[in-house]
């Protein structure tokens, strides 16, 4: 079903929206928390939320692409769970992916101004488009879908080793962007 | 603090532009398509003559280069007196703060054997290939900022091939012969690079390797028998020149075991198992043995 027929399932208050919903965006939004939360019953959970969640925002909501907005609060909710049940053995997707990008992070003795979170995704905007297509890509899937270089490696066909370097070699360049900028996150 | 930063730089990727959000969506359809005809049967499969183009091309010149490096390894250590081993790396701090567990993330990359792209790659090789991984800078120590594996050994995996032609006397004999070896890389096309080999003596290659010389995977499974070990990674120190192979244990038990080329000098002993806090005396008795 199109996303502007679920969209008005939702306006009608049908809840013929969760279950269409979920037929089209389930096994997208439970991967992306399970990424983060690394437990089968904890995506499950976080899962149900978001779709509590569009429930109740919309309407009066409408989103433009209702996949993004989805996945959006998808990791809201799990980055919320990870917070509150937060145990690195129960939640090493999300520990791994926060370690990795502290590495983008600035420091302060080479920047200038602490910088708002609107600010920042504007600055990130700015430099995944100075990237080649292929690198902007890898870097939105391992941290926006959160998925496992292991897993990115075996579907890219390229060794896992070399995937690391390449992550690491595009995490310092934002890092080095935000530096240039002369921002502090 | 620092994972407040990230929690925060984490929210600001998820709101970056629709579209970018899109194109990685869309990508991973591609990727999957593009990894599925890389994957078709025969993709990887290395045709024989161009593995013999390699062997016959690259070995003599990884044989030449480090026939060349060893004869200046030689002259080094004669102008040094000896003092080759002497305070080098990083003096103060041996491991960093010892914490061997930073590499855990990382265990995957770490998983002993080849990858079928890899043993596609060396399916001409005439003997035994070995993947390892040099550490960056050739240093061996993890600096006290270490938080990822790239910042301890180069991400890109060497290979040694063991059976290829043996050097001698400036000449290759075009003989193929058990022992010798060549060290290559592969490149962006998954083929196989020279990068850098050497040549043993016969007579010492049996006890003492001279690097990998006669090193096999044999070997250190041997030396590794009644370790519950779960995996393994190869390093060389070009340091120390030794080659350490790093095997990890369940509850952070790991366990190394060297093979140096000169351990009169290192105080480092051949086919050796040391627990962490042993190599680390047997480290800082190398550097600081004489202070």
């Amino acid at each position: 079903m199109e996303d502007s027929r679920i969209i008005d399932l939702f306006f009608r208050r049908d809840e013929a929206a969760i279950s269409e919903t979920a037929a089209k965006y389930g096994s997208y939004c439970h991967r992306l928390a399970q990424n983060i939360l690394s437990v089968e019953e904890d995506a499950e959970e976080c899962v149900n939320d978001t779709w509590l969640q569009a429930w109740n925002a919309i309407p009066p909501g409408r989103p433009d692409r209702l996949g993004m907005w989805l996945g959006r609060v998808t990791r809201n909710i799990a980055l919320n769970l990870w917070n509150k049940n937060h145990r690195k053995k129960r939640c090493a997707g999300m520990e791994q992916l926060l370690t990795e990008l502290e590495e983008c992070i600035p420091s302060p003795k080479t920047v200038e101004q602490n910088i708002e979170e609107k600010e920042l995704t504007e600055m990130i905007n700015t430099w995944l488009g100075t990237l080649p297509r292929e690198d902007r890509i890898l870097f939105l899937r391992r941290y926006w879908n959160g998925e496992s270089v292991k897993e990115l490696a075996g579907e890219l066909a390229i060794a896992p080793g070399r995937l690391t370097k390449r992550l690491y070699r595009l995490r310092q360049s934002l890092k080095k962007r935000l530096e240039q900028e002369g921002y502090w996150i | 603090m620092s994972q407040e930063q990230a929690k925060k730089l984490y929210h600001s990727i998820g709101n970056v532009k629709e579209e970018y959000w899109a194109e990685a969506q869309a990508g991973k359809c591609e990727d999957s398509q593009h990894a599925a005809e890389l994957n078709a049967p025969g993709r990887f499969t290395k045709p024989r003559c161009r593995i013999s183009a390699w062997l016959r091309w690259g070995v003599p010149a990884a044989c030449l280069c480090v026939a060349v490096g060893f004869g200046l390894l030689q002259n080094r250590n004669a102008s040094d007196g000896g003092s080759l081993w002497k305070n080098r790396g990083n003096s103060d701090s041996f491991w960093g703060d010892g914490d061997c567990t930073l590499l855990a993330p990382h265990r995957e990359d770490f998983t002993p054997g080849l990858s079928p792209e890899e043993e596609a790659a060396f399916a001409g090789a005439p003997g035994t290939v070995m993947r390892f991984y040099r550490t960056l800078s050739n240093e061996w120590f993890l600096a006290e900022d270490m938080t990822d594996f790239s910042q301890v050994l180069t991400a890109d995996p060497l290979y040694v091939a063991h059976g290829a032609v043996d050097y001698k006397k400036g000449q290759r004999d075009g003989e193929f012969r058990e022992g010798a070896y060549g060290i290559y890389r592969l490149d962006e096309n998954s083929q196989p690079q020279w990068g850098m080999g050497t040549s043993g003596q016969s007579d010492i290659k049996l006890t003492v390797p001279y690097q990998f010389c006669g090193l096999t995977c044999d070997i250190i499974e041997e030396d590794l028998a009644g370790v519950d070990y779960e995996d393994y990674i190869i390093t060389q120190s070009t340091q120390l020149y030794t080659v350490i192979i790093w095997a990890r244990c369940p509850n952070g038990e790991d366990r190394f075991v060297t093979y140096p080329a000169r351990p009169e000098f290192v105080g480092v002993e051949n086919r050796r198992l040391y627990t962490l806090e042993e190599m680390l005396a047997v480290l800082r008795e190398a550097y600081h043995g004489d202070q």
